[in-house]
């Protein structure tokens, strides 16, 4: 069986969800050094989104699970920096050293980069993008989530694979996310949002629940025999 | 005494900071850059932003029907949106139907209209358990719903993002937008909790 550390979806085990009262935002000064390390080398064009989640799901299942978000983020903003070549696993070694030793690091001001990140967050707007193609299937149609076997970073979760629901909306067209980690360009596929009856997805699921996942075209197919529900 | 925890902050402390300094080095980031990123989730963006959304939408049916539609381009009437919510989609809670939003293959989250996720929201516990003990997960939240109420649980799989317009409060007929806002807490547009009481 693949390993997906990720697809969390419906595993067993899980105790009680903790919640903190009066969280922080951050919890730690490096978490928004993270945040802002990784929106800069991603708009900078050095990686990609899909990319960046796959230097997180590479992660072996134990280390997935007690990282914890920002240390599973700093991973892979390492991961790809050195991929992308901004530095070597030497050079970093060399710099946690430096930095350990008490060696003060040149001040790093530049207002352009600030700029371009508040630019970012703020004024982030939708693309556009065609897929090619008209949608294949429509609102109502009943759908199968298809059995993707070995794919290790897919965005269809194992809970929705090989099982029946039905396209509740029809989105635009959204690079796939496939093809884009593989660094094979932007292909643009349409975004089925499908609903599952949770019993369809677990015999102990809750009779009066659906769960809707957001699927990609190539992630779905039509269910011989029936057309349109 | 040192916990495992601790020294984990303090090697991800050490590590970002080689990271940054190498970054900042390369021309890729700057001090000035990290200090937006923390005024900016830190102090501006935050869960008042959906708030406004979901107040705006109580107290004006078009706007709620724009919101319905396009939710991205209605938030913007306010001024609210940008990174991580490009393509947002507001799903309303009715009497017969609760909504509930989870990310099971990572965290994905409205940034734009909630600020950074709360831990729980990014928790393997929620993550596995949304799907498929909903009501379970909302006792855990003190949220506890009617046997025939409808459960819908988005996944956010893919480039959407997803917001709840919870059900407004009963006796709230007189507030004003802001008085309202201040009753859509941020568990509320995940759909972990409802829109609070207003002090009687």
């Amino acid at each position: 069986m693949t390993v997906r550390p990720q697809d969390l979806g419906g595993r067993r085990g899980f105790g009680p969800v903790q919640i903190e009262q009066g969280e922080p935002v951050f919890h730690a000064d490096w978490e928004a050094s993270v945040i802002a390390g990784i929106l800069a080398t991603i708009s900078a064009g050095l990686y990609n989104v899909d990319q960046f989640r796959e230097g997180i799901d590479e992660l072996e299942p134990l280390s997935y699970l007690t990282l914890g978000y920002y240390r599973r983020w700093l991973h892979t903003l390492e991961v790809n920096c050195m991929q992308s070549g901004v530095f070597t696993a030497e050079e970093l070694e060399a710099r946690i050293q430096a930095i350990a030793s008490g060696e003060r690091m040149p001040p790093g001001a530049n207002d352009e980069i600030a700029d371009g990140l508040r630019a970012l967050i703020y004024e982030s707007a939708p693309v556009a993008r065609s897929a090619g193609s008209p949608p294949a299937f429509a609102v109502g149609d009943a759908v199968r989530g298809r059995v993707l076997e070995g794919a290790r970073h897919s965005r269809i979760p194992l809970y929705a694979q090989g099982r029946r629901g039905v396209v509740i909306m029809v989105h635009p067209a959204f690079p796939d996310p496939d093809r884009s980690r593989r660094g094979e360009g932007e292909h643009a596929e349409h975004v089925y949002s499908v609903s599952f009856a949770g019993r369809e997805l677990w015999p102990d699921a809750d009779e009066r629940s659906a769960i809707v996942v957001d699927l990609w075209e190539s992630y779905v197919e039509s269910i011989p025999g029936e057309g349109a529900a | 005494m040192t916990t495992g925890k601790d020294e984990g902050d303090r090697y991800a402390a050490l590590r970002t900071r080689a990271i940054e300094s190498l970054l900042i080095e390369k021309g890729l980031l700057s001090e000035q850059a990290v200090d937006v990123v923390v005024e900016a989730y830190g102090s501006d963006i935050g869960p008042l932003h959906g708030a406004r959304v979901v107040a705006r939408a109580w107290s004006d049916p078009q706007f709620k029907g724009r919101l319905l539609k396009d939710a991205t381009a209605a938030s913007r009437e306010l001024g609210v949106g940008g990174f991580v919510s490009e393509y947002v989609r507001a799903v309303e809670n009715t009497e017969g139907q609760h909504n509930l939003v989870v990310c099971t293959l990572c965290s994905c989250y409205p940034w734009g209209l909630l600020g950074l996720p709360p831990a729980w929201y990014k928790s393997p516990e929620y993550r596995a358990r949304a799907v498929r003990e909903p009501r379970a997960v909302l006792r855990e939240f003190g949220v506890e719903l009617p046997d025939e109420t409808e459960i819908r649980i988005w996944d956010s799989s893919a480039d959407l993002r997803y917001i709840v317009i919870p059900r407004r409060p009963e006796g709230t007929d007189g507030l004003a937008e802001d008085e309202l806002a201040a009753l859509v807490t941020r568990e509320s547009m995940i759909g972990t909790g409802l829109a609070r009481q207003p002090v009687a």
